[in-house]
């Protein structure tokens, strides 16, 4: 939900390869269920989404700090594929 | 009647906002909502990107050494 000139220092700092998007008008976390109702930012969701743009995975909360969860989601996507 | 207003006030005004912020849960089967953001680069973003190409992990990460 960060304006993108913080998202672009942060990913400057970290050396992101990957996108960083930035949601300010909070569309995006309110069409995702994922804002906060008692504070005005998104809660730590993660979502797997496969190719065909149907959601496979969910990780919320701590789960959602490890990205052990969303990994094992993308492997599995990956062994399905071949 | 300064009582029932306040109560109208009271539970109306939360109640009319609260749908705002709880949208229905997404689940795992349900189609991702399609959205267009701007990345660092100023690249707009959607999901309908990747469609039939990359699977996407979209990870909502707050307070990363940025302010929201």
């Amino acid at each position: 939900m960060d304006k993108l000139e913080a998202n672009k220092a942060f990913a400057a700092k970290i050396g992101a390869s990957f996108p960083i998007l930035s949601d300010p008008e909070k569309t995006t976390a309110k069409a995702y269920g994922v804002l906060n109702f008692t504070r005005p930012f998104a809660n730590r969701v993660t979502f797997v989404i496969e190719q065909d743009g149907v959601i496979r995975h969910i990780d919320k909360g701590s789960d959602a700090i490890d990205p052990a969860g969303s990994c094992g989601a993308c492997s599995l996507l990956q062994s399905k594929k071949q | 009647m300064i009582r029932l207003l306040f109560l109208i006030m009271a539970l109306g005004v939360p109640g009319m906002l609260f749908p705002l912020y709880l949208k229905a849960e997404l689940k795992v089967g349900d189609r991702a909502p399609d959205f267009a953001l701007p990345d660092q680069r100023g690249n707009t973003v959607r999901v309908s990107d990747f469609r039939g190409k990359k699977a996407i992990v979209l990870a909502f990460y707050i307070k990363a050494s940025t302010p929201g």
